[in-house]
């Protein structure tokens, strides 16, 4: 509709009805979406309120006006001198204890995934169909369903309560989502790029590695995102299988907002949350862009 | 250099019968068109040869070697895909020394043979580039060059060409051509395009249905083909084919259809014809000729339904007893055309099958 009198389009609106009628759902839009993001942002903004606020600030009850001063104590006690039961290191403890768990786990599943994928997508095998039937069915099963068998296997195993048996853990749950998204985004891929790397005398591992990889970059950060997430806000997985010894932040930050004895702080409990909340926030920040990238270039074409 | 020997090769998906006992030889230095429509087996059958397909009975030799177990990188070959199948993260160097590079072939002879190959298809300037900074000739001349710089006896290609524009195919065709006479090798070709069969191939194998209907030169293949599917599929327009009844008479053999009786050369049949058979005649358009006045030969008239201006040529299609048949003239000749003319077939060049099974007589 570019020649608003041309007589051919009777029926057309008029420029400024459309623009009137476009500017209309233009406001409504926005309306929605401010209205959504300040009803998501209040409980985060005022845990970062309350979170610089002194004690005795809190308890006058005004949630919702500004710390005084910028108090920075309550930061400072929750990573490094909040008590869980007799400890009292803070939650410096679990975050590394976290960062132990999250690297070797995020890396080895995805990488399973992704050879998991491309074997079931490229490599038409024998039994591939069984293979992902039963990959799909455990995706759906709820893990609380299968806790105590794997607590007694683990156990026999000698990895109960170890920093391998949790890694074991996060990588045999991830397998299944994994596996899927690889194998969707492996099977957009035309099949005669393996042909040809097969005449060239390329073997499985070979191609894996030099061609379909290299490709891989969006997906890889979908991964990335999905279970940098996943794992780091798992709280039972960790609360069972990792041992006193390895808590992760999610259970340590658990025992600090739960610890009956004393005043509660809510000062050092909100600080505590945040800081637990940060890192899977900063990947989404650093890398949102490749997010949505991914996403798109997994779900249209190879 | 070798050849390939191809021994009573079956394949099945499910219950569907792809192959069915394939045998053909490929001399060494041959240049093999396997023709076909789609779905007849031709790409898997070069799927098998290159060793990318399991058969479920027969042998594939390559030089004397049985090589119907082996992995494709053991059978001494390579091979041009229909997709390029070029590695996108791969610039144009690494995607032509890819498969050197895999074969631990020593540094020095990769850079030897990738600037060999980039010389004779002119890639040199574009050797750094990635594929998806080339246009579709460039990627398909990568293509080949990454097959080239393999520098083996056997080369297979699957539909090289069907992904270019008719301008680019004319050029690329010329240029497999004479890469073959340059280079002496075997190759193995897949198309359905027919014209690409007729220019590159020493001899085409015209398959259907998981079968070879014919094996043998161009020549042939167009002039006396094995049965009424190559004489259809070989040549645009397609081959003029008239139904009747083959009669054994004193004089010689002669073929009726209707009012139209024409006496048969004895030439035209490789076996002594049967006495009385179900035909159909087969005559190429350029094997009739517009009779100004009464010929030498049998004649018949027919009523002019189109003219079809080809250029060089053009075809005039006549009505005969409800059937089409097309005629090749010259240009000046057909703008002298109305309403009805009197057709001389060549009957030295017709080709008779039996109506029954479409094979040859």
């Amino acid at each position: 509709m570019t020649d608003n009198n041309s007589p051919a389009f009777p029926f057309a609106f008029s420029a400024a009805q459309a623009r009137r009628r476009r500017c209309g759902s233009r406001i409504a839009l926005y309306l929605f979406l401010s209205g959504a993001a300040v009803l998501f942002s209040i409980p985060l903004l005022i845990m970062v309120l309350t979170s610089f606020k002194s004690m005795p600030e809190i308890r006058q009850g005004t949630i919702f006006s500004l710390p005084a001063a910028l108090d920075l104590s309550a930061w400072v006690k929750a990573w490094s001198g909040a008590c869980t039961g007799l400890a009292c290191g803070g939650l410096s403890v679990g975050f590394w204890n976290s960062v132990r768990i999250l690297v070797p786990s995020v890396v080895l599943s995805i990488l399973a995934g992704a050879l998991n994928g491309y074997a079931l997508a490229l490599w038409r095998f024998r039994g591939a169909h069984a293979v992902l039937t039963a990959l799909m069915l455990g995706a759906f099963i709820p893990y609380q369903v299968i806790l105590y068998p794997l607590v007694k296997i683990f156990s026999f195993l000698h990895l109960y309560s170890t920093l391998p048996g949790i890694i074991v853990i996060h990588v045999v749950f991830g397998l299944p989502l994994m596996t899927m998204l690889f194998r969707n985004f492996y099977a957009a891929i035309p099949a005669e790029l393996v042909k040809a790397a097969r005449v060239d005398g390329a073997g499985f591992f070979r191609i894996f590695f030099e061609i379909m990889l290299p490709m891989s970059t969006n997906i890889l950060i979908v991964a990335l995102i999905l279970q940098t997430t996943g794992i780091w806000n798992d709280y039972l997985l960790g609360l069972i299988f990792a041992g006193h010894d390895n808590q992760p932040m999610t259970v340590q930050l658990n025992n600090i907002v739960t610890n009956g004895t004393g005043i509660v702080e809510y000062n050092v409990n909100m600080a505590a949350t945040v800081l637990t909340a940060l890192p899977p926030l900063a990947v989404y920040f650093l890398s949102g862009r490749y997010f949505v990238r991914g996403i798109a270039s997994g779900a249209v074409k190879g | 250099m070798s050849g390939i020997s191809v021994q009573h090769l079956n394949k099945a998906y499910a219950s569907f019968q792809v192959l069915r006992d394939i045998d053909f030889r490929v001399s060494a230095g041959e240049f093999v068109v396997l023709l076909g429509p789609s779905g007849c087996g031709k790409s898997t059958l070069l799927n098998v040869i290159a060793g990318l397909d399991e058969v479920d009975s027969g042998r594939v030799l390559i030089g004397d070697t049985d090589v119907t177990g082996f992995e494709p990188n053991q059978r001494g070959l390579a091979m041009v895909f229909q997709s390029y199948a070029l590695y996108p993260t791969m610039t144009v160097r690494r995607n032509l020394s890819f498969g050197l590079r895999v074969n631990k072939v020593a540094k020095p002879e990769v850079e030897r043979r990738v600037a060999w190959a980039a010389n004779l298809l002119q890639l040199t300037p574009m050797l750094d580039r990635l594929p998806s900074q080339l246009s579709g000739g460039q990627r398909q001349r990568v293509a080949i060059g990454r097959a080239l710089v393999r520098q083996v006896p056997v080369y297979l290609f699957d539909e090289p060409l069907s992904n270019l524009d008719a301008r680019l195919r004319t050029e690329m065709r010329v240029e497999i051509k004479r890469l073959h006479q340059e280079l002496g090798c075997t190759i193995v070709y897949v198309t359905h395009d027919q014209v690409e069969a007729m220019t590159l191939a020493t001899r085409i194998a015209v398959m259907k249905d998981g079968k070879i209907e014919q094996f043998a030169d161009p020549a042939t293949v167009y002039d006396r083909p094995a049965s009424l599917f190559v004489a259809s599929f070989v040549g645009s327009p397609a081959m003029n084919f008239i139904e009747g009844r083959l009669h054994g008479e004193a004089a010689g053999p002669v073929f009726r259809s209707g009012d139209l009786i024409l006496p048969l050369e004895p030439g035209v049949f490789a076996a002594p014809p049967p006495e009385e058979l179900d035909v159909v005649l087969g005559i190429r358009p350029e094997d009739i000729v517009i009779a100004p006045g009464a010929g030498p030969g049998p004649t018949f008239s027919a009523a002019l339904v189109f003219i079809e201006p080809m250029g060089a040529d053009t075809f005039a299609w006549f009505d005969h007893a409800g059937g089409r048949l097309s005629v090749r003239l010259s240009p000046t000749l057909a703008r002298g055309l109305a309403g009805a003319a009197t057709l001389a077939p060549d009957l030295a060049k017709a080709s008779i099958f039996d109506a029954a099974t479409g094979r040859r007589l």
